[in-house]
């Protein structure tokens, strides 16, 4: 493990030179003064790879700034290893999860490098954030403060059309400080929700599919009928901002949106809906102390909290809770401003709660939200207000205040460990996270929160995005070149794509269901945009073992499976109820597309499959606290595709044939048009990937049926 | 159980009461677009009954009377249902196969007076999935004719749709006889309640012409009027769709082609295509024949004791052209009557060609065809074979007035027109919404 830090350090080294020499037009001021901490500076992974082709526009004035720090793990291959292995019925340590404490005394930091690194920064007057799954630390404070930490001052600076910090020289900590990296000192976000409003939108109607279209069409009905509506299960969505609902009372959530969803379609059925705050207690809670501040100090006195002694329980070590806070109502539903005045609802938040929520009746959805006002310095310095020259407004930069703050989100999601089923809807171009969330070589903390989840039994959905083949963006849209999602790409989570399903109003099929793309209902009418299902071949990450029997992949390919994206069919959302300044949704019933649709449906989906596995004694086999837990779901679903043979192992075997589960959709295409290309004139597209036979990098193994997954999968009997 | 039902069965049969089934069938009133040419009914006995002694040798022609409640059959068979679509982007063909099972039962009802309420639940096991449509049918059966007044059709997640006929549909004629010909006229009220909140009333009148209200959830209503009502012109092929500021209006055929002009405020647009049919007689048809007696469809799942011969061979064709959707349905039903125990085997052809996108079956919203022929063509086949009762009504039921009717037949029937009606709601729908889209965003965009 040592040689392993070793090398990576060296090659931190290297990039970190090309990559400062490599800023275009940049004149950035020297690095400041010495290595904090009186001693041998530490090389560490801080995502230098994301400034190049960065233009440097001028020191940052953002005055507060947060950060993610990866600590030294006690063997990090090893947690991603073992979240394969917990998810392979031929392991030995098949369904064998562990708990968030478990994770950190094996896999993560130790108690003495994980606490090490806390006191530092906290000696440094920042303020620190820590979970039990010693992954990360969230690490925030004044910009002076951290630049203090850091040894290095920092600037603005501009690229794919948005201004953010980073910093001008390379920062350093002294040797002692057991850090791997730290994230976010390149502040370029460029993650975004993926859906995509149909051209009807803006009219406002429910004239995309119902939920009880779907259901339908999808069987989930069928599931209903035998009793599997999800109860018992929790469905984790992290969060990309806040939803509208009452903060009187976060669990269960008054969500006025699905509220007024429910009230359209006849009272329709929906799962109860909580936010899980990552706010002090909620922090506290994840670490199960007690006593703590409900809110933070803005600028923490380390006097005044003074950092325990080793001796100390290490769940009781972090007095502080970063900067989080409870959110605030959301004001509007879209606005210009700072927070917490302008303060809008998400729509991709809103989104994902109602599609779990009402294809999952009776599960719980938790709804993680990590709320942070100095946020908008991510986009746009100090505030959420126009954006400097040169940025971009719109969905791509728009201030989403949860997606900034994902990692917490998923953090706690580890730590609470209540989730059975978590569900994102965003990514971004897998290459543009280099730097950021892992490393060249696809080492980081990001693929190590989804081991984690993996590793607690969690099964993580993630939307393949919603740029075809084309999923890494730039400036004007995405770029003209084959790039695949991420995370939708990481190896311990199940990739959604997308599909047109023509359906009648009782959800029958009244044609064939085909790959989303320009070729079928991906061109944007009106609006110019060209959109598809995300699928391709990742450059980065190999193949996992049940990906690579299935399918002879070497390389992770996505999607793994698809449902419904299309904004042309659509499906309804109701969002801004009873909000004005509405801009980018109409208050009330729309439409909306994307694979933003498709994850939440496949984690419902899912949650009903867990449901009945928890019915079914043969099924609850698991040695841990959640038998029920299947882990990642993936390889369940490419063992359905080739049948028991598969994995080798008596321990999982379908109880159906594929045919008989899923919709192998053969027709549809990724390709994408130029981006620039005015609608129904694509001019010569960038290749993507067709619908075929089996397999496929449109829709994965094809479109799951929830009631014949369930049969598959457990042994129920859905007829 | 099977000796109850058999007493109560020969009590009704034979001594005029009980279970209704021995109270004198009404007789209905002629239906306007009845042309059957029945034979001479058979002459009663003095007890009402028909034939006074159980023969294995069934007699024709049969004479059919209404079945009563508590009455019960099932039938079982296959449903295939191919999807090809050839324009704008020629895909490959798809086929969705399931198993069917049907069961129906009767009960009284009224009124009509001597009415029964016919409930069949067909449920359609695909290889992924199992669906079920419920149906009720009010029927009233005389010794001339079995009459449909009312359907009403529900499917799982509660879509509801309700027929009422301005006219009974005759269903069969009695006593069968070969050669036997008659139509029904189509005029209705058509009610629709979906699951999601929206409402549809419909009135059609006896030329397929109709007009109906649409109250899709969170909209304003809409009006689609096919041309031949109000005035009571004839047809002429045209149409219109009306959603507030949003017209569409379809022009008859005229020199091969079809122009449809979209309006929005004082703004408008036309687009020309190819005509894709002849202005007809009627945009609703339905007809039938008795063929007489016929071996079964050589894919007619038969049972037990049923014969692969039927004694009548009724097939009924119903067309529907709807110029304002889009669309031509040809559904030919074909019934294998056998003596003693009715529609023994039913087979089921019916083809939905589409020329305008209103449901993106091409994923092109309003995309017309270019050449007269169908973008796309979705054709169900079904084949029903009875399954119970597995002998002979006569048999079980010495000198019963009742056999078995071949009221089933519709029964099966009315689950494929339930799926044909809520995507009809759902071309709609699109439909609603593309208006919307350009009403808002004016029709010259």
């Amino acid at each position: 493990m040592k040689r392993q830090l070793a090398a990576l350090a060296a090659g931190v080294a290297i990039v970190v030179t090309a990559a400062c020499g490599g800023h275009a037009g940049v004149t950035p001021a020297p690095a400041g003064g010495s290595t904090p901490g009186n001693s041998s500076p530490a090389a560490f992974e801080w995502g230098q790879a994301q400034l190049r082709d960065a233009v440097y526009v001028g020191p940052a004035t953002v005055q507060h700034l947060q950060v993610y720090a990866l600590v030294r793990q006690q063997n990090a291959a090893g947690l991603i290893q073992y979240a394969q292995q917990v998810s392979d019925p031929s392991s030995p340590v098949y369904r064998h999860f562990l708990t968030p404490q478990e994770i950190g005394q094996r896999f993560g930091a130790s108690h003495n490098d994980y606490q090490k690194a806390a006191a530092y920064f906290v000696s440094q007057g920042l303020s620190v954030a820590g979970w039990p799954q010693h992954l990360a630390l969230s690490v925030s404070g004044t910009q002076a403060a951290m630049e203090h930490a850091f040894g290095t001052k920092f600037g603005l600076y501009q690229k794919n059309g948005l201004t953010f910090v980073a910093p001008i020289g390379t920062p350093r900590v002294s040797a002692t400080v057991p850090l791997v990296a730290v994230t976010n000192l390149v502040a370029l976000h460029q993650e975004h929700s993926y859906l995509v409003l149909p051209p009807r939108a803006n009219v406002g109607s429910t004239l995309a599919y119902s939920p009880q279209q779907v259901r339908n069409a999808f069987d989930y009905s069928g599931a209903y009928s035998r009793g599997f509506n999800g109860t018992g299960i929790t469905i984790g969505i992290i969060g990309t901002g806040p939803l509208n609902i009452s903060r009187s009372s976060l669990c269960p959530a008054s969500d006025k949106d699905l509220a007024a969803v429910r009230a359209l379609y006849n009272n329709a059925t929906a799962a109860t809906v909580c936010e899980v705050d990552v706010t002090p207690s909620g922090v506290a809670a994840g670490l199960q102390i007690s006593g703590i501040p409900s809110a933070a100090p803005a600028s923490p006195n380390p006097s005044a909290s003074p950092i325990p002694a080793p001796s100390q329980s290490p769940t009781s070590m972090f007095p502080f809770s970063g900067n989080f806070q409870s959110p605030p109502p959301v004001t509007n539903g879209d606005c210009t401003g700072t927070l917490p005045a302008c303060n809008p609802e998400d729509g991709e938040a809103q989104l994902d709660v109602q599609q779990s929520a009402l294809l999952a009746p009776g599960a719980t959805v938790d709804f993680y939200l990590a709320y942070n006002s100095n946020d908008c310095y991510v986009f746009f310095p100090n505030s959420c207000a126009t954006p400097p020259p040169g940025s971009k407004s719109g969905n791509y930069g728009a201030p989403q205040i949860g997606l900034v703050e994902s990692d917490p989100e998923i953090e706690q999601a580890i730590a609470d460990n209540k989730a059975d089923v978590v569900s994102i809807s965003y990514g971004l171009g897998e290459p543009q996270e280099v730097g950021g969330g892992f490393n060249s070589a696809g080492v980081g903390f990001e693929p190590e929160e989804f081991a984690a989840l993996a590793t607690e039994g969690i099964a993580v959905f993630v939307s393949s995005g919603d740029s075809g083949a084309a999923e890494c963006l730039g400036a004007n849209g995405y770029l003209a070149q084959p790039c695949v999602s991420w995370p939708s790409g990481d190896v311990n989570v199940t990739s959604v794509g997308g599909v047109n399903a023509p359906i009648n109003e009782f959800g029958q099929l009244t044609g064939n269901i085909t790959a989303w793309g320009v070729t079928n209902g991906g061109s944007g009418v009106g609006s110019g945009s060209w959109s598809g299902t995300g699928g391709g071949t990742s450059t980065i990450f190999a193949a996992p073992s049940w990906q690579h029997t299935a399918v002879n992949a070497t390389m992770r390919e996505q999607p793994d499976v698809a449902l419904l994206a299309d904004p042309y069919t659509g499906v309804t959302l109701t969002v801004n109820t009873g909000l004005t300044g509405s801009k980018t949704l109409p208050s009330g019933p729309t439409g909306i597309g994307g694979t933003s649709v498709a994850a939440p449906e496949m984690a419902a989906m899912w949650a009903l499959v867990l449901q009945a596995c928890k019915a079914t004694p043969a099924c609850q086999t698991g040695p841990s606290a959640h038998p029920y837990r299947l882990g990642n779901a993936a390889p369940y679903l490419y063992s359905i595709y080739h049948g028991s043979g598969l994995v080798p192992s008596a321990s999982f075997s379908p109880h159906l044939p594929y045919a008989d589960v899923f919709y192998d959709v053969l027709y549809g295409s990724n390709a994408m048009c130029p981006a620039t290309a005015k609608p129904g004139v694509c001019g010569t597209p960038i290749p993507g990937q067709n619908a075929m036979t089996g397999y496929d990098q449109t829709t994965g193994v094809g479109v799951p049926y929830a009631g014949h997954l369930i049969q598959a999968v457990t042994g129920q009997v859905v007829p | 159980m099977a000796t109850a039902v058999l007493i109560a069965a020969a009590l009704a049969a034979c001594g005029g009461g009980g279970g209704g089934g021995g109270s004198t069938p009404p007789v209905p009133t002629p239906t306007p677009g009845h042309t059957a040419t029945p034979t001479p009914a058979p002459t009663l006995d003095p007890y009402g009954c028909v034939g006074s002694t159980p023969s294995s040798v069934m007699r024709r022609p049969m004479v059919v009377y209404p079945t009563a409640a508590g009455d019960a059959f099932s039938y079982s068979g296959t449903l295939s249902d191919t999807f090809a679509q050839s324009a704008p982007c020629p895909q490959p063909t798809a086929t969705n196969d399931a198993t069917v099972r049907v069961n129906v039962s009767e009960a009284s009802t009224a009124p009509p007076a001597g009415a029964t309420d016919s409930t069949s639940v067909e449920s359609d096991a695909y290889s992924k999935q199992t669906t079920t449509i419920t149906t009720r049918q009010t029927l009233v059966s005389s010794s001339t004719a079995l009459l449909l007044y009312t359907t009403s059709s529900s499917d799982a997640i509660g879509n509801t749709i309700t027929t009422a006929y301005a006219a009974p549909q005759t269903l069969d004629v009695l006593p069968a006889n070969s050669g036997a010909t008659w139509s029904n006229q189509p005029a209705a009220s058509i009610s629709e309640h979906l699951a999601d909140g929206t409402s549809i009333s419909r009135t059609v009148k006896n030329d397929g012409s109709y007009t109906d209200t649409e109250n899709f959830p969170g909209a304003s209503p809409a009006t689609i009027s096919v041309d031949g009502l109000a005035s009571g012109k004839p047809l002429d092929g045209g149409g219109s769709y009306a959603l507030g500021a949003a017209t569409f209006t379809y022009a008859p055929p005229k020199s091969g082609n079809i122009t449809v002009t979209i309006t929005t405020g004082t703004t408008s647009k036309t687009r020309t295509f190819p005509s894709w049919f002849t202005v007809p007689s009627s945009y609703i048809t339905d007809a039938f024949v008795d063929n007489g007696p016929q071996s079964f469809d050589a894919n007619c799942p038969t049972a037990g004791a049923i014969s692969a011969a039927g004694d009548h061979q009724v097939v009924e064709t119903y067309q529907v052209l709807d110029p304002v959707l889009g669309y031509k349905e040809t559904r030919i039903t074909t019934s294998y009557v056998v003596d003693g125990f009715g529609a023994a085997c039913v087979k089921i052809d019916d083809t939905l060609n589409s020329y305008y996108d209103y449901q993106n079956d091409t994923t092109k919203i309003d995309y017309q065809s270019q050449n007269g022929q169908p973008n796309s063509m979705d054709h169900l086949v079904e084949y029903l074979g009875m399954t119970s009762p597995t002998s002979p009504y006569p048999a079980l039921r010495t000198q019963s007035v009742r056999a078995v009717t071949p009221q089933a037949v519709a029964q099966a029937l009315a689950a494929i027109a339930h799926t044909r009606a809520v995507q009809h709601a759902q071309r709609l729908r699109e439909l609603h919404s593309y208006a919307l889209h350009i009403a808002h965003m004016g029709a010259t965009k």
